[in-house]
């Protein structure tokens, strides 16, 4: 899976290279959640993406788009060619995730929205059977400050979604800097514990300690938050922490150069208390 | 021609006495904002996720994407406005087959106040693509306008009213998109939208008939732009003035869609609806605030065919 990883990297800064650019912070900090799912815990069918019990996947961080459409071509969903095409005209592929594409159940560049759906995608399953099967919802920290994720998270726990998993990608940074400093709130495990949520954390990029939090999230009765550290641009030295790699667009062979550079496995990821500029999508 | 009934019914009533069984029969997921509105049965899949409209939404979009149809019970005034990116984004844009349903319509909501009151509910449904936009003209219309909307293969909002109001005798069974001609008329258009609409209109019918006006009438149910088209054919090639009513405010409204299907005709367009927010009251006192009565339309509509602009 860690090869899967850094081919989910690549993928997306090859998109990044493109004259739209993406949101390549938001991205990176979510890749081991997106692997460790569709390669380790979700029940899916990439020759049926609608396959009728299947587990469903509910990108609630809308802009993370890159990382699924990469995760979804490493998981053979769509053609590894077609990821060069993202925001290009008549590519499927848009910035936001994008329905016609398969494995993209929802349009959820509207932050606040995943919970919701999820609440409803997890009722139906459960309705299937004895045995359901389970929806994923991922959350943004930043996406924490719309209040229609706890309308949602009331509703989940006081129907006793017991096959819900929502993983909250806390990368700590937004659009313009720090969560902390844009809208401070309670620790995130926290707010979700104080929802009635059963509640974990784990490092976002531990691959193994991942699939193991999984599993057991699975396993639990009630709906399930995990909590995941991560660096936002992880993986990408010379961006890694900064709020400034939000949105990147790597128009020039030196930006591409360098970003490349960085990306070498050797390459020390750059402590997550730094700060940077702000990126502008 | 139909005759305003000294029964009045609530359209909100019976849709809790008709929804158990609809509901089981078109296998719908019943999600309620705890309006009281409801009245469930063990045999409903019945979900009641309390003061949540957006959560309620998103749970019955997310159903309906697991082949689950819906519909969602809430308060008009606050699906709508409060709910609407969820409306927009998670069952129009994707075109779900899920019915909103919206109590307290129009300035139904009387002496509630205006945080209740919801006249700009059909502006809004009827700015998304997709979106059937539904007002029954009594009891009976409600029941069968809300079975056609959960077989609607898309979005529907139906709006119904809270307490009693009136009942027509021989209206004609409704079908979905197709407005009603109730009196035939070859001089001036009265298109009416809503049970105490409708009921305005004959009316004033009668008073133009009294002034040496002949009025047609039409019951326009489905007031959304994919039924203007219909709504503006149904004008009485004959009549040389287009006058609109409704219970909301008249940007956007039944009259705005009507308006813009008869348009290339030219014909003179006087459109009636609620004016601005309202101030407390019984329903009654505040169509009188709106201009809605009976004397206060035949006036308008007097001066209007007789001081042209």
């Amino acid at each position: 899976m860690e090869v899967r990883a850094r081919a989910v990297r690549e993928h997306i800064v090859d998109m990044c290279t493109g004259p739209e650019g993406g949101h390549l912070g938001g991205s990176m900090s979510a890749v081991e959640i997106l692997v460790a799912l569709f390669f380790h815990t979700m029940n899916i069918d990439s020759d049926d993406p609608e396959w009728k019990q299947r587990d469903v996947f509910v990108l609630s961080k809308g802009h993370a788009a890159m990382a699924l459409y990469a995760t979804l071509a490493e998981r053979e969903f769509i053609t590894r060619e077609e990821v060069s095409t993202f925001c290009r005209p008549g590519s499927r592929l848009a910035t936001h995730g994008n329905v016609t594409v398969p494995g993209v159940e929802f349009a959820t560049g509207s932050l606040g929205h995943g919970l919701a759906l999820a609440n409803g995608t997890s009722w139906a399953q459960r309705q299937a059977g004895p045995a359901p099967a389970h929806t994923f919802v991922l959350l943004g920290d930043g996406e924490l400050q719309e209040g229609t994720v706890w309308e949602a998270a009331q509703v989940s726990r006081a129907l006793d979604a017991t096959n819900l998993v929502a993983v909250i990608d806390v990368n700590r940074f937004q659009q313009t800097g720090a969560v902390h400093e844009v809208s401070d709130g309670a620790p995130v495990a926290d707010r979700w514990a104080g929802f009635g949520w059963h509640t974990v954390e784990v490092d976002g990029h531990d691959l193994a300690a991942l699939c193991s939090v999984l599993d057991d999230a699975v396993r639990t009765q009630g709906p399930t938050a995990v909590v995941c550290r991560t660096v936002k641009a992880r993986g990408v030295g010379a961006l890694a922490g900064r709020a400034s790699s939000h949105f990147v667009r790597l128009d020039t062979e030196r930006k591409r150069a360098r970003v490349r550079a960085s990306m070498s496995p050797a390459a020390p990821a750059a402590t997550a208390t730094a700060k940077g500029e702000p990126g502008h999508a | 021609m139909p005759e305003i009934t000294p029964e009045r019914v609530s359209t909100r009533a019976v849709f809790a006495d008709a929804l158990p069984e609809l509901a089981v029969r078109h296998n719908v997921l019943v999600v309620d904002t705890d309006t009281g509105s409801i009245k469930p049965t063990p045999e409903m899949d019945y979900l009641n996720v309390g003061i949540a409209e957006n959560a309620a939404i998103g749970l019955a979009a997310g159903a309906e994407h697991c082949g689950r149809r819906a519909l969602v019970c809430t308060f008009a005034a606050f699906s709508v406005s409060r709910a609407f990116e969820f409306i927009k984004l998670d069952i129009a844009y994707p075109r779900r087959r899920v019915c909103i349903v919206g109590t307290h319509g129009g300035a139904s909501g009387g002496w509630l106040g205006p945080t209740h009151h919801a006249t700009e509910d059909l502006a809004l449904m009827n700015a998304l693509p997709h979106m059937r936009v539904v007002v029954p003209a009594d009891a009976r219309q409600a029941v069968a306008l809300l079975e056609q909307c959960l077989e609607y293969d898309g979005p529907a909002y139906l709006r119904l009213g809270r307490k009693a109001s009136p009942v027509f005798a021989d209206l004609p069974a409704p079908e979905l998109g197709i407005p009603q001609e109730v009196r035939p008329g070859s001089d001036i258009a009265l298109v009416a939208t809503g049970p105490e609409i409708l009921a305005t209109a004959l009316e004033v019918a009668q008073g133009l008939a009294g002034a040496g006006y002949s009025a047609q009438v039409i019951n326009v149910h489905t007031v959304d732009p994919e039924s203007a088209g219909a709504a503006g054919r149904a004008v009485s090639e004959q009549c040389r003035w287009l006058v609109t009513l409704e219970e909301a405010w008249t940007s956007g409204g039944m009259g705005a869609q009507v308006a813009a299907a008869a348009g290339a005709r030219g014909i003179p367009w006087l459109p009636v609806g609620v004016t601005g927010f309202l101030p407390p009251g019984s329903h009654t006192s505040l169509l009188e605030a709106s201009g809605l009565t009976t004397e206060s339309v035949l006036r308008q509509v007097l001066s209007f065919v007789t001081h042209p602009k």
